[in-house]
């Protein structure tokens, strides 16, 4: 178990730059995410840190040693993959027992490592099968296996959820956090799933356009983005524009909030996510339901209101159903969170 | 169960196509190949007979009879294996490039690689030949062997090429994180995965090199004498003589059919053939 530290990674692809200026600390034991969308190089991070891709320039640093120059076999890191990557030729036993082979562990050891990684994600029955034998969710567990039996120094996840059902997908992330937990490994997880990231990690990294643009614990990132960037990625909110006077936050339609932290003069934007507004009829309500969603355990919907529009969501019986057109009051949190970025 | 029935019939009528066009395009003609190489030389088999007038074994007596056939078999076997086996080692990392690797002028380099199959051999046998002849390679085994696998390396690139293609690179990078060097991954990865790739271009790089006249006969006749050139030698001078053929047919074809099925007998042998051959 170590600590990684990234330095100054860049890499580009053509002419294009897939990473750049990366610079980031995990500490020992702790999971760490790098979320972002599609093409924002959180990929291309975890690559190089496994020694797949070599930087351009920058440096990776895995207990205190500078491995950037070192091909993946020498780094120690276990790495798993969305496809799984289990070798199609190999028993389940085979595949996990595939790294110890290659560290030259054998016989007896070997065997009783194999058994006892199988045992902790509970595939020990499975040992004799090969992998088309095996379902999807079963599959990754073997890769996850596969690559804790060496007892890696850090242990890579890139979207190792992204091929499975929604319900496996819960229950695999739920394990792989436990199992992270009690082993205490060094965890670079990727993916672009919001919601599995918050669940998953200690802190979030929130990659786009190969830079990394705030690190955070989940709960902070979600009620406190610096960036709006960051407010519009994890979860659905609404960017409302304000005018801040003397610590008070007057909006387009004359309500006045309160902001979190102080707030310079002027226009600024606040993120308000749409579970914490609530919406009450009120013929006299300067807003008016433009549209509803039923979604089960929540209801959602569009309000007009002067000069904007905001996404509400409530949830439970008791927060009642409105139909469209309803004309509504609309109660902001007391206070609210500003954004650095003003408009 | 209407339409499974349906489906059923038009499959079953597909298949007995499929088989009457096979029947037709190879059994038909080795049938009357076979026929001809018993035809009686004292009655011959003149339109509009259906059958010879009579059968005789004397043009398969006369053929084998050759004390010098078992010297051709012999070095025949043993020029196409060490084609198969040269063919193989250098097709591995050729093909390990062009399926993997980025790099500059790659489809220029394919086309490179490709070139012989494209080209008559007798093209290739006569610029080779002239060079071996001044390299003093000319009327040897290893000349033979050489030019031989200038027509077989095409293939078994293009059909392990193909092979390692499909690897996806995920498995390679995980066995890389997992320890495995280079050498390693392509012992324990590459080759067993590629393997069906090797099957099916080693059989027919073989089948290749055992039938292959042209470039033989160009760079090592008349001292290396294959099988193929002295059953050439014994096709009847200026014109075909039809029985003697039709025998030269079934003895070049024996080694295929030999090749085949142990291809298909072999472990995983059956299911490697098609699928180095491409799935149909």
């Amino acid at each position: 178990m170590a600590d990684l530290v990234l330095s100054g990674l860049s890499r580009r692809f053509g002419a294009d730059f897939a990473v750049s200026g990366v610079d980031l600390a995990v500490t020992d034991g702790e999971a760490v995410v790098l979320l972002g969308p599609s093409g924002c190089g959180k990929t291309t991070v975890m690559r190089m840190v496994a020694g797949i891709v070599t930087p351009d320039s920058g440096t990776v640093a895995i207990a205190g040693r500078d491995v950037t120059d070192l091909p993946p076999e020498r780094r120690n890191v276990g790495l798993v993959f969305q496809s799984y990557a289990l070798f199609p030729h190999m028993t389940v036993a085979g595949n996990v027992g595939f790294g110890l082979k290659m560290r030259g562990v054998r016989g007896r050891e070997a065997a009783d490592r194999v058994a006892r990684v199988l045992d902790l994600v509970e595939l020990s029955a499975l040992a004799g099968r090969h992998p088309r034998q095996l379902s999807g969710g079963q599959q990754q567990r073997v890769a996850l296996a596969r690559a804790l039996v060496t007892e890696p120094d850090i242990l890579l996840l890139d979207e190792p959820l992204s091929n499975l059902d929604a319900l496996l997908r819960e229950q695999l992330r739920e394990e792989i956090r436990a199992l992270q937990r009690r082993l205490a490994v060094t965890m670079l997880y990727v993916t672009h799933d919001q919601k599995e990231a918050m669940a998953v990690a200690d802190r979030v990294v929130v990659m786009s356009d190969g830079r990394i643009k705030e690190v955070g614990r989940p709960v902070d990132l979600y009620r406190r983005p610096r960036e709006r960037f960051t407010a519009e990625f994890l979860g659905q909110t609404n960017i409302v524009a304000v005018v801040a006077s003397a610590g008070r936050l007057t909006t387009a339609w004359g309500e006045r909030l309160e902001a979190e932290a102080a707030v310079g003069d002027g226009p600024a934007l606040v993120s308000v996510r749409p579970e914490d507004i609530v919406v009450v009829p009120d013929p006299d309500g300067p807003g008016e339901i433009r549209h509803v969603a039923f979604l089960g355990a929540e209801v959602e919907y569009h309000v007009a209101l002067p000069g904007t529009r905001l996404r509400v969501r409530r949830s439970g019986i008791a927060a009642g159903l409105f139909a469209e057109g309803t004309r509504v009051a609309v109660a902001m949190p007391e206070r609210v969170h500003a954004l650095e970025a003003r408009p | 169960m209407i339409g499974a029935g349906r489906r059923g019939g038009s499959r079953a009528f597909l298949s007995a196509g499929l088989f009457a066009a096979l029947a037709l395009t190879l059994l038909v003609p080795l049938a009357v190949g076979f026929l001809w190489s018993l035809v009686d030389p004292r009655s011959g088999w003149f339109a509009p007979a259906l059958l010879p007038g009579g059968l005789a074994t004397v043009h398969w007596e006369r053929a084998l009879a050759s004390p010098r056939l078992v010297g051709g078999v012999l070095t025949s076997l043993f020029i196409s294996t060490v084609v198969t086996a040269l063919s193989a080692a250098i097709a591995l990392p050729t093909a390990y490039a062009l399926a993997k690797l980025p790099f500059r002028f790659k489809r220029a380099v394919e086309m490179f690689v490709l070139a012989p199959l494209i080209v008559p051999g007798l093209v290739v046998g006569i610029g080779v030949g002239i060079l071996f002849f001044r390299l003093g390679l000319a009327h040897s085994v290893p000349g033979v062997i050489l030019v031989q696998t200038v027509g077989t390396l095409p293939l078994m690139i293009r059909i392990v090429a193909a092979a390692i293609e499909a690897i996806p690179d995920d498995l390679i990078h995980a066995a890389r994180t997992l320890g495995a060097g280079p050498v390693r991954v392509g012992l324990l990865v590459v080759a067993p995965l590629a393997w069906p790739g090797y099957v099916a271009g080693g059989l027919l790089s073989f089948v290749t090199s055992f039938e292959e006249f042209e470039k033989t006969f160009i760079v090592g006749s008349p001292v290396v004498q294959t099988l193929t050139i002295l059953l050439w030698q014994n096709l009847g001078g200026q014109a075909i003589v039809f029985p003697n053929a039709a025998v030269v047919t079934f003895i070049l074809l024996t080694p295929v059919l030999l090749i085949f099925a142990l291809g298909s007998w072999l472990p995983r042998g059956e299911g490697a053939l098609a699928a180095g051959m491409g799935k149909l």
